[in-house]
């Protein structure tokens, strides 16, 4: 929780225990414009404030692994292979390793945020009033749209000699008709019912 | 003489009820699971937006009866 939003909504909670204890401060002007201040004003913005930081909090990589049935994705991260994608992102930093799981299945596009959001609420509904399927999938083909959001651009993507391999493959790739992750490239990835066969990299991530 | 109008009875309900929607945005702040959003969208907004309709309402009904 940020120093401004522990300070908005301590502000406000001592003006409203004000009104609380003595209501009749409303009686002259200035406590009627501080009511409006106290019982209009802070509570909205404290409001505002904190759905925003609550949405910030909602990206973290602990927030996702909080739920029982995100356990084996959090452990798929440690795998001591390079071939495993999620796990040799997230141990050689290649992206915000707070954000891992939000960095990767959000969509980079208008509403792409707000989109994984309702996404969110819809899996917590499926926790805890549904039934969790064997296999999580996702409702639809990864797009190749967030892996090209970092790579597109990088000297190791537009340099290298199997994205070149045909004359079509770049453009292919850049127009996700050839996926990254399923056309037999880097298609090792979170692999959660192996991940307890699997060798664990015990190195700093935690 | 200087007894609590009745306004003032409504405003005090209405800080109550703002007051309690913080406490509750503070507390779910302070935890990271997703059952703490929906216990902020669902009782902490739900308070603090009550709070502040039921202050407004008491100002629309003051303006309509002046004081006695």
């Amino acid at each position: 929780m940020s120093f401004e939003l522990v300070g908005l909504i301590a502000v406000a909670a001592v003006l409203l225990l004000a009104f609380i204890v003595r209501p009749g401060i409303t009686r002259d002007r200035g406590g009627r414009i501080l009511a409006f201040l106290a019982l209009f004003v802070l509570p909205s913005l404290a409001l505002a404030v904190g759905f925003g930081a609550h949405v910030e909090k909602s990206k973290r990589t602990e927030f996702c692994l909080s739920c029982h049935i995100m356990e084996p994705y959090g452990k798929s991260l440690k795998i001591d292979d390079s071939e495993y994608v999620p796990a040799s992102h997230v141990q050689n930093n290649r992206m915000n390793v707070d954000e891992a799981c939000f960095t990767c299945h959000t969509t980079y596009a208008l509403y792409g945020d707000v989109k994984a959001k309702i996404g969110g609420l819809r899996h917590m509904a499926i926790n805890y009033f549904g039934t969790l399927p064997d296999t999580i999938k996702l409702y639809e083909p990864y797009n190749n749209r967030e892996c090209l959001h970092c790579h597109a651009g990088a000297r190791s993507f537009e340099g290298n000699d199997a994205h070149a391999e045909t004359d079509t493959t770049m453009a292919a790739m850049k127009a996700n008709r050839l996926s990254c992750l399923s056309s037999g490239c880097h298609d090792f990835v979170h692999d959660v019912h192996n991940v307890d066969q699997l060798e664990m990299w015990k190195g700093a991530r935690p | 003489m200087t007894g609590r109008r009745p306004v003032e009875g409504r405003i005090r309900f209405a800080a109550f009820l703002c007051l309690l929607g913080l406490v509750v945005e503070a507390v779910t702040l302070n935890i990271l699971h997703p059952l703490s959003f929906i216990v902020f969208a669902g009782v902490g907004v739900g308070l603090i937006l009550l709070g502040t309709v039921f202050y407004l309402l008491a100002l629309l009904q003051a303006t309509e009866a002046p004081a006695e």
